[in-house]
């Protein structure tokens, strides 16, 4: 049994505590002012839409709301698996965002190879300075340049092409699905090989330059010391690279696609997102809404998944480089 | 040391392949600004490559004295302002708070933004939800939902870790609050981190076409993004063009060279700033790698 006492002493112990606790709040008072507009923010902008995934498995209406709707369970995802739109746009998504891996990743590495191997410092400068000016415009800017660039009324290319008698008319290359694809691999690798040259300039410029000099005192050609010296030494850079480009095969690039496309080629040009985005315009019914919802949640799911296993793999690579 | 014959030519081969490169990345421009400035009618024939053949300011005052166009610059360069004011001042302050130890809700702050990063409800429920906020059609569907950004407050944070604590311990015994501490000492020492994201939230906010495009559907509140795009993908640039020749009679424009003189427009502001950016970028990105 406690005495009056000591229960007494007990609770002012609580009291104190609790003062304690007021008194911390109270000296940090700036820092949750500091922060509440922030948790506000996320709240209202990334965390009340995820509610919104509810929508896949509802038949949604704007007016009933996320509560009011009636559940279908997996209708919607049956439904987007036999629309023919969404299965070309899977697609579309997966050969676009696949071949920009593919020939994206080793053109950046070579790309910044050859930048390295410039010894002329500013010949280096200049040519890194021009290379990274494409990335800081708008795909809208973008696609606007390369739609003259290519257009067939007196656009630059066709004009070379029929001088040359490589053409015998002007050819419409925005319009033509065989040549739709190439062009988007070639506009992205314009806009953006320079920049993403920069991580791999940051890793070659750590390598040791003594080991250079060894080697050509050894006699390996230039070629050989690429091979042997600048490859091993960003290999890691590469590996993480290449995982995490990889998780991002979902998305094929929205800004670029929904700018360049256009009616002609939607057979080869639409993609995830560019459909969820034309879903969400016209979506007339509400039938629409749910719709587009669910491709998204579908896009998020596969391409989360993929993140998980890339960063797993990652992680087992890392481990591997420090040993 | 001395080269060998093999070395010259990798190297002369090297140089031509980057210049080759480099021609390609801006040639794009080049044409383009050439034949803005070069006569509607005669930029038709084609044939212009590098300047213009018959020049004039034609194709740009049609722009400068459009009314549409010069309410796409007023918005968007109100925009990039407040947006880039209050993105670094609340990025800043959220950064601070996670540099100090002693708060609680530090670990719960960290996890709170990002987890975002990788779970989010797509585009058609962020859409209900502006809808739901009443943020659809208005001035402010811009800068709101952009307010934060998580890289940013990561990136921003681990700059502030690394300022001596010495200072802000030194403030403290002085008696300072951590308002002060924050506006007088850390937010000035920041400069340079807060310099590097202040440049890329504007450069997101002048080339972002999208916001307005999806949330926006009242063509006055436009930015110049959104009109360039209206111009490229639609036939509006003839209207204009056939409106601008009605008005001044003589001078002539075409829906082409309309379209040209508005892209190098909205092209030029990042030009000017290019210079200034590139040193910040190429430390960032470096920053960012090292600390992956």
């Amino acid at each position: 049994m406690t005495t009056l006492a000591e229960s007494q002493s007990k609770s002012s112990k609580g009291q104190q505590l609790r003062g304690k606790m007021l008194q911390k709040m109270w000296d940090q008072r700036w820092l949750y002012v500091f922060t509440i507009p922030g948790i506000v923010f996320f709240l209202l902008f990334s965390y009340y839409p995820m509610f919104g995934i509810i929508m896949a498995f509802q038949d949604y209406n704007p007016v009933k709301g996320y509560t009011g709707s009636e559940f279908v369970g997996l209708d919607n995802f049956n439904t987007i698996f036999q629309l023919p739109d969404f299965n070309n746009a899977l697609r579309n998504t997966l050969i676009i965002s696949g071949l920009k891996l593919i020939i994206g990743f080793p053109a950046t590495i070579l790309f910044a190879l050859f930048i390295n191997e410039l010894h002329h410092t500013i010949l280096k400068r200049v040519v890194q300075t021009i290379s990274y000016l494409p990335y800081f415009i708008s795909w809208v800017i973008a696609a606007g340049l390369w739609y003259k660039m290519l257009s067939p009324d007196g656009g630059l290319i066709n004009e070379m092409l029929t001088k040359v008698s490589f053409l015998n008319e002007p050819f419409y290359f925005m319009g033509s699905t065989t040549a739709f694809v190439p062009i988007v691999l070639f506009t992205e690798l314009w806009k953006n090989i320079g920049f993403n040259a920069i991580i791999y300039l940051a890793a070659l410029s750590s390598i040791d330059p003594h080991l250079y000099e060894v080697s050509s005192i050894d006699g390996a050609s230039r070629v050989r010391q690429i091979w042997h010296i600048a490859l091993p030494g960003i290999r890691g850079t590469m590996v993480l690279l290449f995982i995490l480009s990889a998780s991002g095969l979902m998305s094929a690039g929205f800004d670029q696609l929904w700018t360049m496309g256009n009616l002609q080629v939607q057979e080869v040009g639409q993609i995830l997102d560019t459909l969820i985005l034309s879903y969400l315009r016209n979506s007339g019914g509400f039938m629409g809404l749910s719709l587009g919802a669910t491709m998204g949640v579908f896009q998020a799911t596969v391409g989360l998944i993929l993140f998980l296993v890339c960063n797993f793999v990652a992680k087992l690579f890392k481990q591997e480089s420090l040993i | 040391m001395q080269r060998s014959r093999g070395e010259k030519v990798f190297n002369a081969v090297n140089m031509l392949l980057m210049l080759a490169f480099s021609f390609l990345c801006l040639y794009p421009f080049i044409y383009i600004l050439a034949i803005s400035l070069n006569d509607a009618m005669d930029a038709q024939k084609g044939g212009i490559y590098l300047w213009p053949r018959m020049f004039t300011w034609n194709n740009y005052s049609i722009i400068f004295n459009d009314q549409d166009i010069f309410l796409a610059y007023t918005v968007t360069i109100a925009r990039v302002l407040v947006g880039v004011v209050t993105q670094v001042l609340l990025v800043a302050m959220f950064a601070y708070v996670l540099t100090k130890k002693t708060f609680p809700l530090r670990k719960f702050l960290n996890w709170w933004i990002v987890i975002p990063m990788f779970l989010s409800g797509g585009l058609i429920p962020f859409y209900i939800t502006l809808q739901q906020l009443h943020l659809l059609n208005s001035f402010w569907t811009y800068i709101i939902p952009g307010l934060y950004g998580a890289f940013n407050i990561m990136l921003v944070r681990t700059f502030m870790t690394e300022l001596p604590e010495a200072l802000e311990e030194s403030a403290k015994i002085d008696g300072a609050s951590d308002f002060r501490i924050f506006f007088s000492i850390i937010f000035p020492l920041s400069k340079p981190v807060l310099a590097t994201i202040a440049l890329f939230v504007g450069v997101g906010h002048w080339n972002d076409w999208f916001t307005g495009f999806t949330f926006i559907s009242n063509t006055k509140l436009w930015t110049a993004q959104n009109l360039l795009l209206f111009l490229i993908q639609s036939n509006e640039a003839s209207n204009l063009a056939v409106l601008s020749k009605m008005h001044k009679g003589t001078v002539t424009v075409t829906a082409e060279s309309i379209k040209m003189a508005m892209l190098i427009v909205t092209t030029a502001p990042i030009l000017c700033i290019y210079p200034f950016l590139q040193k910040y970028f190429v430390k960032g990105i470096m920053l960012g790698s090292l600390k992956g």
